[in-house]
């Protein structure tokens, strides 16, 4: 019975991960079902494209890395490398433990719960056949990281114009990093799912997360040991001898000195048997119809994030956000248009995010830095993150109000009040933070930003009509009805970024104050352009007629 | 003499590029009267309300709602119509109360809407979970409270998509009630629905609706 369910469990894990290979394979156009000669070849094809291409990339990025180092100081360079590699390994460790603790590491998808969780199958083969695809995906990201380090090595160790005759020595260093890094990656992470299943097995008691809590400073303690000598040249001795087999270690993926290669190989390969070992032990009392239920959402986020849903992504996690239920705490008599703040009000203190803050933050770090570097077309690149940014989060509320299209419609209020309001609205924020920015600008660093603000006032208002004007353009009521909203297109955010360089453009008018006149009345323009152009929008929602998004 | 019609299109229709999903019509709805659509699944029930709502606007012709137009003034006409459609969307991050509250406010009706919106939720069994998010709600929760947010607003005239299709019996019973209770008070009923025994209890007018056609006026 127990040697059946282990097949079958094989059986369903060996078709999961299929799938999941033809997925990918698809994305180039291979299919493996199709067992044709030019099908092979197109396969081998891809095989000597893709490590051509990969090897090309890590030359470029090592080539990019090497240069990038010499701001850490005089250091001696394995030193520096091996802290790198460390980093890498103590981050990757800590990201996968409080991941594996937050919820089970067992993700289980809607069919799962429903099939494969109410069987009685044996937890500790699941678990083990499991692991394997989630590790591999991991790995790769990690592996692909610890070539580059190796790869740096490399170039650091061999001339420039003589590196081709190095070539397979060169390729070797990076090869090197990447072998031993396998089985130290391996243990690091079924580690982390045995202090996740152990977690998920303990849900409930205060101790569930005490591996997880005391896992975590030992690793950055480990990291520590060699960072802090290695940077700051303190020492401390009762760290001395984790700090010399660290470095003997490390010193062995990068081919000097240290344990030497087979060593370091056999020591990776012990410390994962041990993991393994933990994990069936702590896999024992795994429950997968607890773990489904933990999984839920997540399996739902990574099949939405798998077809590129991303909306429907941001919907699950807004949805996530919210409790039960919540009561009202501001209910002021706002009515007619009025109404729209209030609800303005709820909605943004109900779904604010660090992600809304940063945004919200940006102009802050922004203006200084424009008015820093000055009007010039290299700066303008920044405007064009500016604008990225302001899509972002400003236009959620008139999304989400465009989403409601039955309920918002029927409102008898001003539609062209509405659209100004639930534009509008979300600007004061950014507006504040702009001027603070410029405040900081003047005073703490002495650079003239003050001459910016009313182009970047003026200027994001009329962005932000046009990335109105362009939702509204391109979800015409036929589409609102069905509750489908999609979002703001590259000729609507184009329209928004020339909203800000037009007037910056005609800022470089070489006479002062005129460039400032001219530029102020050409941001007005352009408001006035995009209010005009929201309202022929708007007023296009009457008739059965698209209206373009071009004004005239 | 004919009182002037609450509800009165001429000549209105809705294709979808080549499909004609509402062939020309012209309707009257007069005050007080309840007016019951039948037809087929696909039979142009929904493009209808939606068009008489202008939620999706009509390719031609013209609505009026108490004599006001509905493209000239829009604001009045909407201040006198509602539409409740058969699957109701709502706000993700406001509560069934706030909802109410912002469909009063947003209508300039907030003189009275605690003991209003009370009274509703508890009729229809909403009170316990008037602070909850609607996003949680059954299928026929989320219909109850699109019906209320029809309901908590002065209007003229109730469009109402398939009310009872997802409405448990004492909710159905309880729905006819309020609007016989509008009936009383002059507010006409537009509504499509499959249920027979519905459109015998309440229907002055029974139409019927057959690819796109509208027959029995």
């Amino acid at each position: 019975m127990s040697n059946q369910a282990v097949k079958a469990i094989n059986f369903l894990i060996s078709k999961q991960d299929y799938s999941d290979l033809r997925y990918w394979l698809a994305l180039v156009s291979y299919d493996p079902e199709e067992k044709g000669f030019s099908n092979r070849i197109y396969l081998l094809y891809l095989i000597v494209f893709f490590a051509i291409w990969f090897l090309i990339v890590l030359v470029f990025l090592a080539n990019g890395f090497l240069k990038f180092l010499p701001i850490f100081g005089p250091m001696p360079i394995e030193t520096l490398l091996s802290t790198c590699l460390l980093l890498l390994f103590s981050a990757f460790t800590i990201f996968n433990l409080i991941s594996a603790s937050l919820r089970s590491p067992l993700i289980f998808s809607e069919e799962h719960r429903y099939l494969l969780c109410q069987q009685p199958v044996p937890p500790q083969p699941l678990v083990l056949r499991w692991i394997l695809a989630p590790w591999l995906k991991n790995f790769l990201i990690f592996g692909f990281l610890g070539t580059l380090l190796g790869m740096v090595f490399a170039e650091a160790n061999f001339p420039g114009n003589e590196m081709a005759s190095y070539l397979p020595l060169y390729i070797w260093y990076g090869i090197r990093v990447f072998l031993l890094t396998l089985p130290f990656h391996f243990a690091s992470f079924v580690s982390s799912w045995a202090v996740g299943i152990f977690a998920c097995n303990h849900r409930q008691k205060v101790f569930a997360w005490l591996p997880c809590l005391a896992l975590i400073p030992l690793i950055a303690a480990i990291f520590l040991s060699l960072f802090l000598p290695a940077f700051f040249e303190l020492s401390f001795p009762v760290l001395a001898p984790i700090t010399k087999t660290i470095l003997q270690l490390t010193f062995s993926f990068l081919g000097i000195k240290g344990f030497g290669f087979g060593t370091a190989l056999l020591i990776g390969l012990l410390l994962s048997a041990l993991s393994l070992v933990l994990l069936w032990l702590t896999a024992k009392r795994f429950s997968p119809s607890k773990a489904a239920v933990e999984t839920e959402k997540a399996a739902l986020i990574g099949s939405l994030t798998r077809y590129a849903q991303f909306d429907a992504v941001k919907q699950v996690k807004r949805e996530g956000k919210l409790s039960l239920s919540a009561k009202t705490s501001f209910a002021p008599n706002w009515q007619d248009s009025m109404a729209f703040l209030w609800k303005a009000f709820i909605i943004t203190k109900r779904s604010f995010s660090l992600n809304d803050l940063w945004l919200t933050l940006y102009p802050l770090l922004f203006i200084p830095a424009f008015a820093f570097a000055g009007n010039s077309p290299t700066s303008w690149l920044g405007i064009i993150s500016w604008v990225w940014i302001l899509s972002q989060n400003s236009l959620s509320l008139f999304q989400r109000d465009l989403e409601q299209w039955q309920l918002t419609r029927q409102i008898p209020s001003s539609i062209q009040h509405w659209g100004l309001i639930e534009l509008l609205t979300p600007l004061i924020p950014t507006f504040l933070t702009s001027i603070l920015g410029t405040v900081i600008a003047q005073s703490l660093f002495n650079i003239n930003a003050l001459q910016f603000l009313p182009i970047f006032i003026i200027g994001l208002t009329a962005a932000q009509l046009q990335l109105g004007q362009d939702l509204l353009n391109k979800n015409q009521p036929d589409d609102l009805i069905s509750g489908s909203i999609r979002s703001i297109g590259l000729r609507g955010l184009a329209l928004a970024v020339a909203c800000l360089l037009l007037p910056l453009l005609v800022h470089l008018f070489p006479i002062q104050p005129i460039n400032l006149i001219l530029a102020i009345l050409t941001a007005f323009g352009l408001v006035w352009f995009g209010l005009a152009g929201l309202f022929k929008q708007i007023k296009s929602f009457s008739s059965d007629q698209k209206s373009s998004l071009f004004l005239f | 003499m004919e009182p002037n019609p609450v509800l009165k299109a001429c000549n209105l229709s809705r294709k979808f590029k080549k499909f004609e999903a509402l062939a020309p019509l012209n309707l009257a709805i007069a005050p007080g009267e309840i007016v019951v659509l039948q037809g087929h699944n696909g039979s142009g029930k929904t493009t209808l309300l939606n068009c008489l709502s202008y939620l999706i606007p009509p390719t031609t012709g013209t609505v009026e709602v108490c004599g006001f137009d509905m493209v000239e003034h829009e604001q009045e006409a909407r201040r006198r119509l509602v539409y409740v459609p058969d699957v109701p969307r709502f706000y993700l991050e406001l509560t069934a109360w706030e909802h109410l509250r912002f469909i009063a406010a947003a209508n300039n009706a907030l003189e009275g809407f605690e003991t209003r919106a009370e009274s509703l939720l508890r009729d229809f069994r909403l009170w316990q979970v008037r602070d909850q998010f609607p996003h949680r709600f059954s299928r026929g929760m989320r219909l109850k409270l699109g019906l209320l947010l029809g309901l908590i607003r002065p209007s003229s005239i109730l469009l109402l998509d398939e009310p009872t299709s997802a409405l448990d019996q004492e909710a159905s019973q309880l729905l006819g009630e309020k609007l016989l209770e509008r009936k009383q008070a002059g507010q006409a009923t537009l509504l499509s629905s499959h249920d027979p025994a519905l459109a015998d209890r309440l229907a002055d007018r029974t139409l019927l609706m057959v690819e796109g056609k509208l027959q029995g006026q």
